[in-house]
């Protein structure tokens, strides 16, 4: 999951020029011609419905992804694997995700998951010193696994529900619910200092950008990739389903 | 359901010249030549359906199939269709130009053409195993996207719709042509094969009939693996793997959300193993690979898959002709904005025979207003074809005792009209033994020899 700092989230969210309104759809369907057998056959998709009260918002925002990922993300990935080797690539990821582990300790003690919180813990404080700053992932060759907690998981393990389905410009699908947390999480990534890059400098739209396109570039998902055209309905359902699995357990 | 077909003909024997005539047919003909089956096969005693989802078991796979780097680069075709200039937002779907592949070697080697199976694209995974297996036998790769695949008709089927074989052969010979003037000078070619799985085999029938004709490529062997035989046995062998009291029986309701849970299942543990999703066309089977799964969710698996690629068909045949059974006639445009899945719903509802009776047979029926539903069956399968299949020796097949898609009799007919170049493996269910170490040997001695 990519994130992306908070003014820059704002600044996409206008330059959309849709806001968060929801986009009101006409449904002129008397006109649909019906082959005979619409009303008898049993509906077997139901379960692949999903709360989407802002779908024209999110199928604009799905798209918009889709043109930013064509034509900046994936030239800039292009470009980042050119002039970087991949060992190279790999401590940038873990430098990274060393940074995640902040989150995964704060929302597994908030669900007093004890045992991930202490993975956790130990992961960051080995990866950050003996790993130089988290580039090497010293901890996983020790036994010591990478786990993953985040602040949408705590919310649901408290009971709090995804809320409508929703697609984050640049960030993805995502919920009302786990949006609020991935924007938490990535405060408390912020709040640390490491490797003697204070916090509030990482917030800076160089590092953003460097962050976001790194990030990028270790996701294996591009956009038409499945090949269907309901490409939006799939990964919404394949998004809401594994999130409120991770939730459950 | 099954569409008696034309019994081999024998040729008629009488004293004089026509004896001799006779005589000589008989000789030449390879109806007399049994087919090969194929003995001392190793394969796990198993249904059909469990080898057509999970393939050929590790210890029997060929070397040659094992994924690894290979030398090939990926290009796009814009046919400029009209149809999609009308379409303000297609370039959203991003499916206005046909991709394809091309493997290639550094020296010079004949070029393989190998086309997908139903609803499969050239990057999927059977493809990218025949791409890989010809590559690695030093041959060229032109990898092709199937003609059923949502991206080909709405990019390059001058038709709009899927499954008409004569026209779909037509419109994959002229990507074929096209390709080949975009590859250009990246590679000396020797010669032309073709090959194809599944509905991919049948489509190689018909473009090596339309190139006798035409005589633009010249291909001179042509493999067809697992390929249906009679097109409406086919589909509706996949459309009836379950019926619905069946899933109500197993489940307690219609829905198939019974089914999902243990691939979800998987879904989540690979997402919480490496913090995203893997959603790439072959995720359901390869999912499937990690979970204990009974005969019954895997004809679901079959089924579920088969009945995704048919709305595919149907979503997109009836946006491009404006049919309005999906979306509502002017409304094409329209169709970024929010619809609660109600294009999904209507179009899920639709079996293959459903497409083929409202969309595809009424279109033929314009330019061929005779045509039955009969008639344009055999007229669109291997039926109609026997006397050509029969006389090319250069036409080879692989096919499967328990094959899926082959209806009572069917086998028959592949034994009598290929004769020896027939080989017939006693198991792998439908295209479940195509990274088989036997199997792969087999194919690359047609192409070798």
């Amino acid at each position: 999951m990519s994130r992306i700092t908070p003014a820059i989230f704002t600044l996409l969210v206008i330059a959309l020029g849709s806001g968060c309104a929801s986009t009101k759809t006409s449904q002129s369907d008397q006109a649909i011609r019906d082959p005979g057998f619409y009303e008898e056959r049993v509906p077997n998709i139901d379960f692949m419905e999903v709360y989407d009260p802002w779908e024209g918002f999110n199928r604009r925002a799905y798209s918009f992804n889709r043109q930013f990922d064509r034509f900046v993300f994936l030239p800039a990935v292009r470009g980042y694997r050119a002039i970087t080797p991949k060992p190279l690539r790999t401590g940038v990821t873990n430098f990274w995700r060393n940074l995640a582990e902040v989150e995964t300790v704060a929302a597994s003690l908030l669900q007093f998951k004890l045992q991930k919180a202490a993975r956790g813990t130990g992961r960051f404080v080995i990866n950050s010193t003996i790993g130089v700053a988290g580039v090497f992932d010293v901890a996983t060759p020790m036994g010591v696994n990478r786990v993953r907690e985040d602040f949408g998981q705590t919310f649901g393990h408290w009971g709090i529900s995804p809320g409508p389905y929703l697609v984050l410009p640049l960030l993805g699908p995502s919920s009302l619910r786990d949006g609020v947390g991935t924007l938490a999480g990535q405060a408390t990534s912020l709040a640390v200092d490491v490797g003697g890059v204070p916090g509030d400098r990482r917030e800076k739209i160089p590092v953003t950008l460097f962050y976001a396109v790194s990030t990028r570039e270790a996701i294996p998902f591009k956009y038409g990739q499945l090949k269907t055209p309901f490409e939006y309905e799939m990964v919404r359902f394949a998004i809401t389903e594994a999130r409120q699995i991770l939730v459950e357990e | 359901m099954n569409t008696p077909y034309r019994l081999p003909v024998k040729p008629t024997l009488s004293k004089g010249p026509g004896f001799f005539l006779g005589l000589l047919i008989l000789a030449i003909l390879p109806l007399s030549v049994p087919a090969k089956d194929v003995l001392n096969y190793e394969y796990p005693a198993q249904s059909a359906a469990r080898s057509t989802v999970l393939g050929t078991p590790a210890r029997l796979v060929s070397p040659l199939a094992i994924p690894g780097e290979i030398r090939e680069r990926n290009y796009y075709l814009d046919m400029n269709k009209p149809e999609l200039e009308g379409l303000e937002r297609q370039r959203r779907y991003g499916v206005h130009r046909l991709g394809f592949s091309l493997a290639y070697q550094e020296t010079p080697a004949p070029l393989v053409v190998s086309i997908a199976g139903t609803g499969g694209n050239h990057e999927g995974g059977k493809a990218q195993l025949m791409k890989r297996l010809l590559y690695r036998a030093g041959f060229h790769v032109l990898s092709l996207t199937s003609p059923t695949h949502p991206e080909f008709i709405f990019a390059a089927s001058s038709t709009n719709h899927a499954g008409i074989s004569p026209d779909d052969a037509q419109d994959l010979y002229t990507i074929i042509q096209r390709a080949l003037e975009e590859v250009g000078s990246t590679v000396e070619i020797t010669d032309f094969y073709l090959t194809g799985y599944s509905l991919g085999g049948l489509n190689a029938a018909f473009i090596s009939q339309l190139d006798d004709q035409v005589g633009a490529i010249g291909f001179s062997k042509v493999l067809l693996i697992n390929p249906p035989v009679n097109l409406l046995t086919s589909v509706t062998n996949l459309t009836d793997i379950v019926s619905s009291d069946e899933v109500f029986e197993r489940t307690g309701s219609h829905s198939l959300k019974g089914f999902f849970d243990p691939v979800l299942q998987s879904l989540a543990d690979y997402y919480k193993r490496e913090g995203q999703l893997d959603l790439t066309g072959d995720a359901m089977y390869r999912i499937a690979e990690g979970v204990e799964l009974s005969d019954f969710d895997l004809r679901m698996l079959v089924r579920v898959s088969f009945g995704f690629s048919t709305a595919d068909m149907v979503f997109v045949s009836d946006v491009l002709n404006q049919y309005g059974f999906i979306v509502p006639v002017g409304q094409q445009n329209t169709l970024i904005q929010g619809n609660n899945n109600i294009y999904l719903r209507r179009s899920a509802s639709w079996t293959f025979l459903d497409y083929f009776r409202h969309m595809v047979l009424p279109y033929w029926q314009l330019t061929h207003p005779q045509a039955t539903e009969e008639s344009a069956v055999i007229a669109w399968s291997l039926l109609g074809m026997q006397e050509y299949l029969a006389s090319q020796s250069k036409i080879h097949v692989q096919h499967n005792i328990d094959d899926l898609i082959l209806g009572e009799g069917d086998i028959d007919f592949i034994r009598s009209t290929f004769g020896d170049r027939a080989l017939i493996y006693p198991a792998g269910g439908h295209c479940g033994n195509m990274k088989h170490r036997r199997n792969v040997d087999d194919m690359l001695a047609f192409f070798n020899n």
